[in-house]
């Protein structure tokens, strides 16, 4: 148990090193700027100003569109719906389906059947889009 | 920064406040030392403020809700005051002479506090910590009248992800917090988070002590300080339920312990009352909560104290069945294990060898738990083999092992896709209410005072 405890010790002051070696979490959105900024938007207030100013009403519907193999997705929707409240946001793998629930899309990556100057982009990896 | 923190610890002391008058009205002549009194009052304050704050949700609409629980809780203690000072405090602060080994232990274990504490405030919250707790905090803190959540959140498929099935114990503590500060601060949560961790902590110290002696007490604290999944991955710091439920369940333990050594049924309204906490904190508290309220006075409890020893089942379920019932009602049907039915379970018996041998996987990774769990079957066996298996030591093996059993069963009725995925990604924090109950166990076989 000695030995155990002394190897389990070592993992925990080298993941606590770990993080210590990290930039210090700080600022009341510390961990979900941290989290959206996968997409690269610079924190999730930039995020929740975009979509405030392109006028997209709280009561409407939102789909976040990407790639299914991009396996940052789940996090970027999580992060999203998290920000956007009381908006409700759905995930979706194509773009087609994604204009068939909603009128307001955030898009992630390039999916195909989408124009490279199609929407406002927020960042390098994420545009807001309007369906018509 | 330090102004944030400042006022976190008046959340806190107010909390402690609420929780310590619960105590000495559940338990008022138990005779429990500084450290578990501390511990289990923040953890009772955490349970009993969680319950006001839903049971006062009507009046949110004329008072806010850190004036109503203020009020409501001085109001208790103004009630509760004369049975408060008349509890007879027959703590044992002059029964240990502070000696080296008290010393030192206490300095190694200050040391590891100060650590966390320290490691808590300077990283994030985890990814559940943020969408299943902090973010129902946030939408109470945010809400038109503030602390209440609406009813529509609960059956919206939308918001499937922040799991609103779960109970608030812990939305309703960062709420409290965010209510003292008066804004969504996800850094202000962190300065509080580690005392989940002390509570743990002191539970397992008592219980340690009271079977064996000081030095193996303090070792046993220390050795739960090393051990990764209970302090940084995710451990206490990252705002995970799973050390806020280790915790009550070992301070219910600690309790239980307590009962059978003084035959006095009084510190089992106590274990009750922490056994709630647990079940307030995530599901998995509930059950592991009926298994500790249905082995206690079957294998613990002499047949006299029976009646009183099923508090630790009795009084969970209480608080537990408002909250089922609104589930049902209100809820979005369970996603995880969307049914119960026995023949869900027989067609998906092949998957039992599978999820038996990844949580035996699990179980042998010194990295995570370094050899709890190996030393806990040598324990075991060891025990058998004495025949020393009854009481007390009956108790803790039953509190580890039906819960094992029942988590490789449970799986049967994963709806997940690939089913290995969800042992994969839950089995580590399942573990982690059991591991303190394994290592005091196997503290106790080893180094048994009796």
């Amino acid at each position: 148990m000695f030995v155990g405890f002394c190897y389990s010790g070592m993992a925990t002051v080298r993941l606590s090193w770990q993080l210590f070696r990290k930039p210090a979490a700080s600022g009341p959105d510390a961990t979900i700027d941290n989290l959206i900024s996968v997409a690269n938007v610079a924190s999730g207030q930039a995020l929740r100003d975009a979509v405030n100013g392109a006028g997209w009403p709280v009561t409407d519907d939102v789909v976040v569109v990407g790639d299914a193999a991009n396996r940052d997705l789940a996090q970027i929707y999580q992060s999203a719906s998290y920000l956007l409240y009381p908006r409700r946001l759905w995930l979706a793998f194509d773009l087609s389906a994604a204009s068939a629930r909603a009128r307001h899309l955030i898009v992630i990556g390039r999916p195909s059947g989408l124009s490279e100057s199609a929407g406002r982009p927020i960042s390098s990896g994420l545009r807001l889009v309007d369906v018509n | 920064m330090i102004a944030d923190a400042l006022i976190v610890a008046v959340a806190v002391t107010v909390l402690l406040a609420f929780g310590y008058a619960l105590l000495r009205l559940l338990a008022p002549r138990a005779p429990l030392w500084w450290f578990e009194r501390l511990a289990f009052s923040f953890l009772l304050g955490a349970g009993g403020a969680s319950i006001a704050w839903m049971l006062l949700l009507p009046i949110y609409d004329v008072v806010q809700p850190r004036w109503a629980l203020l009020v409501a809780g001085s109001g208790a203690l103004i009630w509760a005051w004369p049975r408060l000072r008349s509890a007879r405090d027959r703590s044992s602060r002059s029964q240990q002479a502070i000696n080296w080994v008290t010393l030192a232990g206490s300095v190694v274990l200050l040391f590891q506090f100060a650590t966390l504490m320290a490691a808590s405030v300077h990283g994030p919250l985890g990814w559940d910590a943020l969408f299943n707790f902090e973010f129902k905090a946030r939408l109470a803190f945010e809400h038109r009248p503030p602390g209440q959540l609406p009813l529509a959140y609960f059956s919206d498929p939308s918001r499937a992800w922040s799991h609103p099935r779960y109970p608030l114990l812990l939305p309703f503590v960062e709420f409290w917090v965010y209510s003292w500060l008066g804004r969504v601060d996800q850094a202000a949560l962190k300065w509080f988070l580690p005392l989940f961790d002390f509570a743990l902590i002191a539970g397992v110290c008592g219980t340690v002590r009271r079977l064996t002696n000081v030095p193996v007490a303090f070792a046993t604290g220390i050795a739960l300080g090393l051990l990764p999944t209970m302090t940084v991955d995710p451990g206490a710091i990252t705002g995970y339920a799973d050390v806020p439920v280790a915790a009550a369940m070992a301070g219910a333990l600690c309790c239980t312990v307590l009962a059978i050594q003084t035959e006095d049924g009084e510190p089992l309204r106590l274990a009750g009352g922490l056994a709630a906490v647990a079940a307030l904190t995530k599901v998995e508290g509930l059950l592991l909560a009926m298994f500790f309220g249905v082995a206690a006075p079957l294998l613990g409890i002499s047949a006299g104290k029976r009646a009183a020893a099923i508090a630790p089942l009795w009084v969970p379920l209480l608080v537990m069945v408002p909250w089922l019932v609104f589930q049902h009602r209100y809820g979005l049907p369970e996603a995880d294990f969307p049914s119960l039915s026995p023949l869900v379970a027989l067609r998906n018996l092949p998957r039992l060898p599978v999820t038996a041998s990844l949580i035996a996987r699990e179980l042998l990774k010194p990295g995570r738990w370094a050899l709890v769990w190996p030393a806990f079957g040598a324990a075991l066996a060891l025990a058998m083999w004495r025949g020393t298996l009854s009481g007390v030591s009956a108790m803790l093996a039953a509190g580890v092992l039906l819960p094992l059993a029942a988590y490789t069963v449970i799986f049967l009725f994963s709806g997940w896709g690939d089913f290995t995925l969800h042992v994969g990604t839950s089995i580590g924090r399942l573990l982690m209410p059991l591991a303190p109950t394994a290592l005091v166990f196997t503290a106790s076989q080893l180094w048994s005072s009796t």
